[in-house]
């Protein structure tokens, strides 16, 4: 798997650089002690190796990202993303531009974990615009199409994020925010899950998540007993509706402070998995944007220490429901109960930049509990970062 | 032993790519000699189309602490859509000064607001500025988040 990997890894990394107007290689090692963030705490260390390179031409840039990941316990979780695309910025007068993205992305896993195997097609449109010299609208949206291993994550969504800010004479920006989802789900249940690599999993190592998640029971939601319902290719959405609002304000050009609070609601639609589950450094499919509702409070203090290292203090909080999500069992069997997480986030990161790299540490502590004792955990995760970067000219 | 041997060619390939990068010219002029740093209050933010065959620069009107001197600094074309700046924060602005006298002119390579620093080109006066969202640059700083942040 590791050469299988490396080599082709090699070859782009050495076509891009040579026609790239900008590359960089990043290093990181990553530790944990809760690496599938449940109540058994089985740790891991993480290596991975990124790279990026884009080319500009007529206006376009293309762009490539490629990442391994190499886990050291759990080494079937070890994995390669390959990003490609295309993008292009459209200036439109007084102060108002439009940005377009297109990206392909390749999700590769290991055998125990092909489920989780991807590939996505992503449209992204943004635009912002200064109504004045001190107001900024921003709006931002994203249609995605993923197609993975295991047909029950095949998805497409729709997300469009909207904010105004203003800036106000005691240095204060006040941000109000609104986003909408919508994520259907193209085959949420399907005759061959009962075959699917995952169901063979235990639940003792995470890998039941999986055995969970392909059992496809919940409300609304077709059940293997009833063939009618049991019909592939029968499609099952999910909503959600968030408000928010930032506040920032500048202490010096050296410090600065920033609150943040949102507010979610699911609006129609449920999870179609029996549970979600969220691993470090792993893109879980049954667990983003869309599978939560509920509240986040956040706080960050952003200060420029001494020898310009950047220094981040955060603060988050939050209390999540996962609408069709129940509480289960220590045998794995739903228990009849809503799901329900509080959450606290400590986190510290240290950044220096220099001319041709950059240098990051971070570290964060989170405890999070459930009236799932699961999903009742604390964790510790770690990562140190280092960063290469090369412009066509140098 | 065997991870060695698969780290040698690899870090051979990474080397010969140093090398072939870094010896292109450079063809952007920024005069180390002349770099200066204004500490003030943006007074005005705009968009100038400075070459014919880039896009509009984000440029910003200073007028620096203390002197009331008035600066217009070149940012960065790509640099628009991130940050978020506006009228009245206080920056400090690292850069060559390229007109002196009544219509002074920075160009910057580094700014320093609300506790961060941003370099928008190097010492060579390289623009380090890639893609309308501040692509590249923002996912260097995110680069450390993993697909599943905790």
């Amino acid at each position: 798997m590791r050469k299988a990997f490396l080599i082709p890894a090699l070859l782009l990394l050495a076509v891009s650089s040579a026609q790239a107007d900008f590359f960089s290689i990043s290093l990181f090692q990553n530790a944990t002690d809760n690496l599938f963030q449940d109540s058994l705490s089985e740790g891991d260390r993480i290596s991975s190796l990124i790279f990026e390179a884009d080319k500009s031409f007529s206006g376009l840039t293309l762009f490539a990202q490629g990442r391994l990941s190499h886990f050291s316990q759990y080494g079937d979780l070890t994995n390669y993303y390959q990003d490609v695309g295309l993008d292009y910025v459209l200036f439109l007068g007084g102060g108002t531009a439009a940005y377009f993205a297109l990206t392909g992305r390749g999700a590769f896993y290991k055998e125990d974990y092909r489920d989780f195997n991807h590939t996505s097609l992503k449209f992204d449109a943004a635009l912002k615009s200064y109504l004045s010299q001190v107001s900024i609208f921003k709006s931002n949206y994203i249609l995605e199409l993923k197609n993975y291993g295991s047909p029950l994550f095949d998805s497409t969504s729709h997300t469009l994020d909207v904010s105004l800010d203003y800036f106000f004479q005691t240095r204060t920006t006040v941000k109000l925010e609104t986003s909408w989802g919508a994520k259907t789900f193209l085959h949420p249940f399907s005759t061959e899950d009962s075959g699917s690599s995952a169901g063979e999993a235990s639940f003792q190592n995470g890998q039941g998540l999986l055995k969970g998640m392909g059992q496809g029971k919940g409300k609304n939601f077709p059940s293997a007993d009833d063939p009618e319902e049991a019909a592939p290719g029968s499609g099952q959405g999910i909503q959600y509706l968030a408000l928010g609002g930032t506040v920032a304000q500048g202490l010096s050009d050296r410090i600065g402070l920033q609150l943040q609070a949102l507010r979610q609601w699911s609006i129609s639609g449920l999870n179609p998995f029996t549970t979600v589950g969220d691993f470090y450094w792993v893109e879980n499919p049954s667990y983003d944007r869309f599978s939560w509702e509920g509240t986040e409070l956040g706080g960050m203090l952003t200060v420029l220490a001494p020898w310009s290292m950047q220094l981040n203090l955060r603060y988050e909080w939050s209390r999540k429901e996962f609408p069709g999500i129940l509480t289960l069992d220590p045998e794995g069997a739903a228990a009849g109960i809503a799901r329900r997480d509080r959450r606290d986030r400590l986190a510290v990161r240290l950044e220096k930049n220099f001319t041709r790299f950059s240098i990051f540490l971070d570290y964060s502590y989170l405890n999070n509990a459930s009236n799932d004792a699961v999903f009742t955990w604390k964790g510790n995760f770690f990562s140190v970062g280092f960063a290469w970067h090369f412009f066509k000219g140098d | 032993m065997r991870r060695t041997r698969s780290f040698i060619p690899a870090l051979t390939l990474l080397s010969l790519l140093c090398g072939k990068l870094e010896s292109q010219p450079n063809k952007f002029f920024y005069d180390i000699k002349k770099e200066i740093q204004v500490t003030g209050t943006i007074e005005r933010l705009m968009f100038e189309r400075k070459y014919s065959d880039s896009a509009p620069f984000l440029s910003l009107e200073i007028e620096e602490n203390g002197t009331r001197m008035r600066y217009i600094v070149e940012v960065s074309p790509a640099w628009f859509f991130e940050p978020d700046l506006h009228k009245g924060e206080r920056v400090t602005i690292f850069g060559s000064l390229i007109v002196r006298g009544e219509n002074n002119r920075i160009m910057a390579r580094m700014l320093r607001y609300r506790g961060r620093e941003t370099s928008v080109r190097d010492r060579n006066g390289f623009p380090n500025w890639r893609r309308g969202k501040g692509r590249r640059r923002s996912r260097i700083r995110r680069v450390n988040d993993p697909p599943s942040r905790p």
